[in-house]
């Protein structure tokens, strides 16, 4: 038990890893909320059920899933906050979009 | 009205639940300072009634959990390659796709787990055109944004088997 703990929080870690490294390397603001906000998903997921198997059953248990919940609620949340002020603040480095439907259609 | 009454009550006790459990204690005063400050908050701050039109379908459930667990695995793996992988960094799009459901809660619901998939993100989502546009990391040609198009609209489809009480294909009417 306490060894698949150990292999999920350094897994979740090694996740959260290449999302700095991603931070640093992606060209845009749009590319980088990639990196600062997915690996978060799998990987805090990971290092949360890798303290829950350590900490066994408790409350907080509990809390640990209400962290897990609220991470997966609110991420999208944020990283949409963001993407949509960085767009309509028209910070978008357009030449690093290969695609943009956006500008594209018709925007009010 | 029982329905109304039934959703305000699940999210009392969830929200004193919640309560109880930061405070990691159960004790008198937990639970029901927690009751007091979860039934200030209904009472509050009102939400629009949002659960319209939904019946759990078991098996489409499960199958749109597992999917979006696998989904999730498979893409922070291609997503931790791009962020580290040699050579320069591959160019993203701005895909925007048309969603069928005019219901707001499956739309914020495929907007979301979308979201959640390494390396897409949400960047617009029109409610009342169902079209949602999303930041897609390393789509750089028409057909790979065709291909994305119809991972978002496979997505919705799972969303709406597992959810949506109308059980055919038309679009659903949510309230607006």
């Amino acid at each position: 038990m306490d060894l698949l703990a150990m292999v999920l929080l350094l897994v979740g870690s090694l996740f959260s890893l290449t999302a700095a490294i991603g931070l640093l390397r992606f060209p845009d603001v749009l590319s980088r909320l990639h990196a600062a906000t997915k690996p978060q998903v799998l990987g805090v997921l990971l290092v949360v059920v890798g303290i829950g198997l350590r900490v066994g059953p408790s409350l907080d248990l509990g809390l640990l899933v209400l962290a897990g919940v609220f991470q997966l609620l609110t991420l999208p949340v944020a990283a949409h906050m963001v993407s949509r002020a960085v767009y309509r603040s028209d910070q978008v480095a357009h030449e690093h979009l290969a695609i943009d439907d956006l500008s594209a259609g018709a925007q009010d | 009205m029982i329905r109304v009454l039934r959703d305000q009550a699940f999210a009392w006790a969830w929200l004193t639940l919640a309560w109880v459990v930061m405070w990691g204690t159960v004790s008198f005063a937990n639970v029901l300072g927690g009751m007091a400050l979860a039934a200030a908050l209904l009472v509050l701050l009102r939400m629009p009634p949002l659960v319209i039109g939904v019946r759990v379908r078991p098996v489409a459930a499960v199958v749109l959990v597992v999917r979006f667990l696998l989904d999730v695995v498979i893409a922070s793996f291609q997503v931790a390659w791009l962020a580290v992988r040699p050579g320069p960094v591959p160019r993203a799009s701005v895909v925007t796709t048309q969603l069928r459901s005019r219901n707001e809660l499956f739309q914020t619901m495929v907007a979301e787990m979308m979201s959640l998939v390494p390396g897409s993100l949400v960047v617009d989502l029109d409610p009342g055109t169902g079209r949602v546009s999303m930041h897609v990391l390393d789509v750089e040609t028409a057909t790979e944004a065709e291909a994305f198009r119809r991972r978002v609209l496979d997505q919705e489809r799972r969303v709406l088997a597992a959810l949506s009480a109308s059980t055919d294909d038309r679009p659903v009417r949510g309230r607006r």
